[in-house]
């Protein structure tokens, strides 16, 4: 029997693609230790990179993987429900500043996604690169959720998702200092609105304040955007 | 841990059956997360049982997303004929959100601590 009819009968159950991504993501972990947490490379870059790579060289169709991961990401759904509770916890903490954090929100999150897809149409991106696009600063199960309901590509959307946080998270605190911007909680919501959960680590890397910030404006970024890019979408396609 | 399990499954269920119904643009996990936490809101207090299953979902976040981020090594032309103008719009278009979120969260906070000073003086 040879390797390519081997792989084809241990696909008849999903118990390989959950193996094979298991073991990609414990392994991105442990490389990420081993390279004392660079915030350049998250385990979500490394991780997929690997399981790209196992899925190539075992050789699985991609598809085919994807359907047998199911059995892993059927748990997606439970867990950005689950997003609900540290955001409603961190949102007892900012009433004292609703009305800053309310406009920073929503100028912020209207710019990210308008500079971005303005450039990419101007660039001549097609349609579904556009909505695969928009999410971009969203936390990525909620990017990926909206990216699926307005038809862009979710694998797409979970790569430019990565890109952008590595972007914020290292742009930012330079950023900050240039435009003499020493506020952690101007800091934290810029980490968070702009680069989701790689911008909030950054975030709690600074200091406390500053990454509940971040996570907050994290968190309030995917609620707003979830609700207003799919009405937008279903208003310009009118 | 379960209990909460089960009621995060319960919100899931309610999204996806709002989203088939009313056919809305928005997966039922995300439509899920907002009326959860509109519930919460509403009852002003949290749930410890889901509070115990999220922070355990929450954890393996990399880990559910990523056959879904290996996606992007399968796109083959879409990503190779694209990725130079997607690259530069997203770090433009980031550069621009980052300057115009810091400037205006720095000038929304002055504005708040002006106004909570004359609050503060009688």
């Amino acid at each position: 029997m040879n390797l390519q009819a081997l792989a084809h009968e241990m696909m008849a159950t999903p118990a390989l693609a959950v193996v094979i991504t298991l073991a990609a993501y414990m392994l991105a972990l442990s490389l990420h230790q081993l390279m004392r947490y660079p915030s350049w490379a998250p385990p979500m870059l490394t991780g997929s990179l690997m399981l790209a790579f196992f899925i190539v060289v075992l050789p699985i169709n991609y598809d085919t993987y994807y359907l047998d991961a199911h059995w892993l990401t059927l748990l997606l759904g439970p867990a950005t429900v689950g997003l609900a509770i540290p955001l409603y916890e961190q949102f007892q903490h900012i009433k004292r500043l609703l009305i800053p954090v309310t406009v920073s929100l929503v100028i912020g999150s209207i710019t990210a996604c308008a500079a971005t897809l303005s450039i990419a149409w101007a660039l001549g991106l097609s349609p579904a690169i556009l909505a695969s696009l928009a999410p971009k600063s969203l936390t990525t199960p909620i990017a990926i959720g909206v990216s699926e309901g307005l038809g862009g590509y979710p694998g797409l959307t979970a790569g430019i998702v990565t890109v952008t946080g590595i972007l914020a998270a290292s742009t930012i605190p330079p950023l900050a200092a240039l435009l003499r911007c020493q506020d952690p909680r101007v800091i934290g919501l810029a980490l968070g609105l702009n680069g989701h959960g790689l911008g909030t680590a950054r975030g709690f890397g600074i200091d406390p304040q500053t990454g509940a910030f971040a996570s907050l404006a994290m968190g309030l970024n995917g609620a707003l955007s979830a609700i207003v890019l799919p009405l937008l979408a279903g208003w310009l396609n009118h | 841990m379960l209990k909460g399990f089960m009621w995060l499954m319960i919100f899931l269920v309610i999204g996806n059956l709002l989203q088939t119904m009313l056919s809305l643009p928005v997966v039922g996990s995300v439509l899920g997360m907002l009326i959860l936490f509109t519930v919460l809101i509403v009852r002003r207090r949290s749930s410890r049982s889901m509070a115990v299953a999220a922070s355990h979902l929450i954890h393996y976040f990399t880990l559910l997303i990523l056959p879904s981020a290996a996606g992007l090594f399968f796109l083959g032309t879409t990503l190779t004929d694209n990725w130079l103008r997607l690259l530069v719009a997203i770090v433009l278009g980031t550069l621009i959100s980052s300057v115009v979120t810091l400037l205006t969260m720095q000038a929304m906070v002055r504005w708040q601590q002006r106004r909570d000073e004359a609050a503060g003086t009688p």
